[in-house]
């Protein structure tokens, strides 16, 4: 209890202030002349009664020091002492102190945007999902194969779950569409998930407002689930909101639920409505899709039963699937499959995308540069140390131990560790949130930005760095040996530390720009691939005349919307087509009489396209010619045009021109092939040879319309799209009041998805080599410029001497690039083989490329050399009085 | 020939001090001089290390202090011992004469 109350006081005396201290002045002193004065009673002169006095009172210093370390907690008065002092020293140095704080914040900013979009990207489960980890996406793999997620048809998802009632609590399908919402210029196209009776019951799911179907709910058909964020967007976000309707594009829903904030589904693109699979229907769906098993349209999600183990589950399914639920393949024969409960993220799937191989790539890279802001860090530290030489002997002397003085240095790093925390988490938060929006779908940026964990690790990241880096110079600065009284402050022995820490900085460097350039050509090659078409400056526009229930009105309103934009300045000619390149592909029955086509070739596709088609796109006709505009029409002379393939497979030995082809109905007069189309490959993918293109032949869309509603505008803008979207959108929409929302987008986005992980590592490894390189740089010039300063008086003598200034500079010089040059080597061999590990992402690379080692080697020394040069030059203006002066 | 003295335990000096002051309210001086006079010079005391020994009973509660007028009419604190002070007191007086009663047994029961 005593000790309580000592210790409180004790406490309160930290806040109190000198006064006290003070007053024990007055104290001493009245005690003093006490004392003499008994003295002087004595008989002794004045003098001599003072001088007794003292001698019986005793030491005053040491008895106020007694005083004050009592009375205050003399612990934490050296701790406030050491920040105190840390922090002037810090503002001394502000120059050296700014770039430490600004690299580790750069560092360490990076290391942990990288780890958040890693977490986001693998990591996190969707929000708001009740026990994530039971809730799982079924996938299949069939022999041979990648595991795929599951797209099957309804009656195999019911005899399937059927069949695993034991291990699966809820089970549903869904599938994903774009609905219409709203006509004319305010129209919109919302993202719509079609669910079956179980869906949100599988994910655990709880409304912020209303209901969600399950079962037992079973929602009226014409119900609507809307997202929160539509809530708030476009219904102002009140409770009223229920009960109300919303027209998506042929059919009335009300509105009875809304999804808790944050949660997007389950996809990569958020939805904005749920609807109830018999709400779609017929309509948009096939009238026979529950009870039909060829319609292959649903993705399935299931929920597995508490306690089930989810490995004996799949070898159940697997089991269940393959005893009669299996698709048959075409050529008659059956394969095995084998089913998942995978991730419900698509990045988690079993079978690894590229996607997350480069983003795991991109972790190790962010490490990297940690590693090199750490070692430039160090660096700083102990060069700052090092000029602290001869005040850390000074005290040792006065009698400060080692402990003391590491808590001093210590303190000094514990105060930047702060700073470059607090700055670091600035960073994080701004940064982090541009490169999310940059770089990641959508979905996954709509989840909160900030995060505990996030601010945590940074948080722990910087301190422990800057505590280590402090660590290891201040043991160094503090051995006996560096202390020894009689060494000269500035040590006359090169450091070899600081050799290591540039050589370290610079053979980490040179694999990150080696792989910069690697991943930066690789983009620049995958982006102008020749695929045999025009894939650059095409616009794509269309709108869906079936969703808005007038279906046959679809080729007039493209029609109309193609007239609209041939007025604008922007575009220099329309195709219209049944079909986009590369999107899709349709066969039509077909017959060639004279052929025998019993066979093992896949089915040639069609595409419907006018004239101008092969132009706008730019097909090289091989042989023969286009049809023209003339017998573009409706009842007009029936011509086709087909591809090389399909030359080469029906007429490999003689010329295809003048034969005919008959399309759809048997009594459909026999088309003429008129012209041979060179290739172009069918599906975007960026190894896809022209040279090995299935099938495919051109009918005059106008002759065809009857048999297809589909249609499609092809737009060949003069600049690049990206920047005309909007202007040809509000154009066509002006072309009806009752058109639908239209669809406008850039052709080769068609490639986004096979470009996205080039797109992203060659983004990502480029910003980092900079900031390597920037680091490292930096780095260089403060060891450079310690040198010098370190050198000062030698420097000054030499040059009294009359030595040749440029030589002097080149010997600095020549110091600092010995440790470049052995840090080149090591990040040669280090770039050799880390080429070999991102192999299998670059594109159209030659393995081994010399040149592009040679690249980064040279950019590294040209760095360095620039680095260095600046600081060095002072070595050959070294006043040489002043450098006799210093010491 | 000056008699044999001794140093001050560090906690003695409290007790002393306590003591001293359970006699009446004194400034610093005065209680250094009381406990020489008492000791008749048995004692080596710098009198110096009265101040920290009064703070620390200061902070534990068992003496307070106010400000007055010495005797050479100077600005002195005095300190006045303190009800808790005189309950320790009379605790540790109480130990005091335990501990010496059993040290005087032990020393006479050997024959």
């Amino acid at each position: 209890m005593t000790r309580l109350r000592v210790l409180l006081a004790r406490m309160a005396a930290m806040f109190a202030g000198r006064r006290r201290d003070d007053q024990l002045s007055d104290e001493i002193a009245t005690h003093l002349d006490l004392l003499a004065a008994e003295y002087r009673r004595r008989g002794l002169a004045d003098a001599d009664a003072r001088a007794a006095a003292r001698r019986e009172f005793g030491g005053v210093e040491q008895v106020r020091q007694t005083y004050r370390e009592q009375r205050r907690l003399p612990s934490i008065d050296a701790l406030f002492q050491d920040v105190r002092y840390g922090a002037r020293l810090l503002a001394r140095d502000r120059g050296s102190t700014l770039a430490a704080i600004g690299i580790l914040t750069l560092g360490v900013g990076s290391t942990v945007v990288m780890a958040d979009m890693l977490d986001r990207l693998l990591l996190r489960p969707p929000s708001h999902i009740d026990a994530p980890d039971r809730v799982r996406r079924v996938y299949d793999h069939v022999e041979g194969g990648t595991p795929q997620a599951m797209i099957t048809n309804y009656v195999t998802f019911e005899r399937l779950t059927a069949g695993l009632t034991k291990e699966l609590s809820h089970a549903a399908v869904y599938l994903e569409e774009r609905i219409g919402y709203g006509q004319g210029p305010g129209a919109s196209r919302f993202r719509v998930i079609s669910h079956s009776a179980e869906y949100f019951d599988a994910l655990g799911l709880k409304p912020a407002l209303g209901v969600l179907p399950g079962r037992g709910r079973a929602p009226a058909a014409e119900t609507a689930v809307i997202s929160h964020a539509l809530w708030q967007q476009r219904f102002g976000g009140t409770d009223d909101v229920l009960g109300r309707t919303m027209r998506l594009g042929t059919r009335v829903y009300t509105i009875i639920g809304v999804t808790p904030p944050g949660f997007t589904g389950i996809d990569t693109e958020p939805v904005d409505v749920w609807l109830p699979i018999e709400a779609r229907g017929e309509k948009a769906l096939f009238r026979e899709w529950r009870t039909s098993d060829a319609y292959f349209m649903f993705r399935v999600v299931a929920r597995l039963r508490p306690g089930v183990d989810r490995v004996q589950a799949e070898a159940h399914a697997s089991t269940v699937f393959n005893a009669g639920l299996s698709p048959a393949w075409f050529d008659g024969k059956t394969r095995s499959y084998r089913i998942y409960f995978g991730d419900l993220a698509a990045a988690r799937q079993p079978g690894r995308t590229d996607e997350v191989r480069v983003v795991l790539w991109i972790a190790a890279v962010s490490g990297f540069v940690l590693l090199i802001a750490c070692g430039n860090v160090g660096n700083l530290l102990y060069v700052r140390g090092l000029r602290r030489g001869r005040e850390l002997a000074l005290k040792t002397a006065l009698g400060a131990t080692r402990l003391r003085l590491l808590r001093e240095i210590l303190t000094e790093a514990g105060l930047l560790a702060l700073l470059s925390s607090a700055v670091s988490l600035m960073f994080v938060l701004t940064a982090g949130t541009l490169v999310r929006r940059f770089f990641l779908p959508s979905a996954i940026t709509a989840v909160v930005p900030i995060d505990g964990r996030l601010v945590a690790l940074t948080l722990a990241i910087c301190v422990t760095a800057t505590f280590l880096l402090g660590l290891l110079p201040a043991l160094r600065l503090t051995t006996r040996a560096s202390l020894a009284p009689g060494r000269a402050a500035m040590q006359e022995r090169p450091s070899r530390l600081l050799d290591l820490y540039i050589a370290l900085q610079v053979a980490l460097s040179v694999p990150l720009v080696v792989g910069a350039s690697l991943f930066a050509l690789s983009f620049w090659q995958a982006r102008h691939v020749n695929f045999g078409i025009h894939t650059s400056n095409i616009a794509v526009v269309t709108t869906d005349m079936v969703e808005a229930g007038a279906g046959a009105d679809s080729h007039a309103a493209h029609r109309r919307i193609e007239a609209q934009l041939r007025r604008l300045p922007q575009v220099k000619s329309v195709a219209a087509v049944m079909l986009v390149p590369m999107v899709g592909g349709m066969v039509y029955h077909f017959d060639i009489p004279g052929v025998n086509l019993a066979g093992k070739h896949m089915g040639p596709f069609v595409n419907g396209v006018d004239a101008s088609y092969f132009d706008v796109m730019g097909v090289r006709m091989i042989a023969g010619r286009a049809f023209t505009g003339a017998e573009n029409v409706a009842g007009g002379r029936p011509v086709l045009v087909i591809n090389e393939t399909m030359a080469r497979t029906y007429w490999p030995h003689e010329s295809p021109l003048g034969r005919c082809i008959r399309v759809g109905d048997p009594d459909k007069p026999c088309a003429e092939i008129i012209g041979i189309a060179a290739n172009n490959p069918m599906w975007p993918a960026l190894d896809a040879l022209p040279r090995d293109a299935p099938m495919l032949y051109f009918v005059p869309i106008e002759q065809y319309s009857a048999i297809s509603w589909s249609r499609a505008l092809l737009v060949r803008t003069r600049e690049a799209p990206g920047r005309v979207l909007g202007q040809l959108r509000s154009q066509a929409q002006a072309a009806g009041a009752d058109l639908p929302y239209i669809d406008v987008w850039a052709f080769d986005d068609v490639f986004n998805p096979a470009l996205r992980p080039l797109r992203l590592g060659s983004t990502v490894f480029v910003v980092f080599a900079a900031l390597a390189l920037l680091i490292a740089g930096v780095g260089l010039a403060a060891v450079t410029a310690h040198g010098v300063t370190r050198r000062t008086r030698e420097l000054g003598i030499r040059l009294a001497l009359g030595a040749d200034p440029t030589r002097l500079v080149r010997l600095v010089l020549g110091r600092s690039l010995g440790a470049v040059l052995g840090g080149l080597v090591c990040g040669a061999l280090l770039s050799y083989f880390g080429e070999r590990l991102i192999r299998s992402f670059l594109f159209g690379v030659k393995e081994g490329d010399p040149r592009l080692f040679a690249t980064g080697v040279l950019t590294l020394l040209v760095v360095s050399a620039l680095a260095a040069y600046l600081p060095a030059r002072r070595a050959g203006h070294v006043d040489a009085a002043e450098a006799l002066r210093t010491d | 020939m000056p008699p044999p003295t001794s140093e001050v335990p560090y906690g003695t000096l409290d007790l002393l001090v306590l003591k001293t002051l359970a006699l009446g309210p004194l400034h610093g001086f005065g209680i250094a001089r009381r406990i020489e006079q008492v000791a008749d010079g048995a004692l080596a005391l710098n009198q110096g290390t009265i101040y920290p020994a009064l703070l620390r009973l200061e902070q534990k509660g068992w003496i307070t202090s106010e400000w007055g007028t010495s005797e050479n009419n100077r600005r002195a604190r005095f300190y006045r011992v303190t009800k808790r002070g005189l309950k320790q007191l009379a605790a540790e007086t109480a130990n005091w004469a335990r501990t010496v009663a059993i040290v005087n047994r032990l020393l006479e029961s050997e024959s």
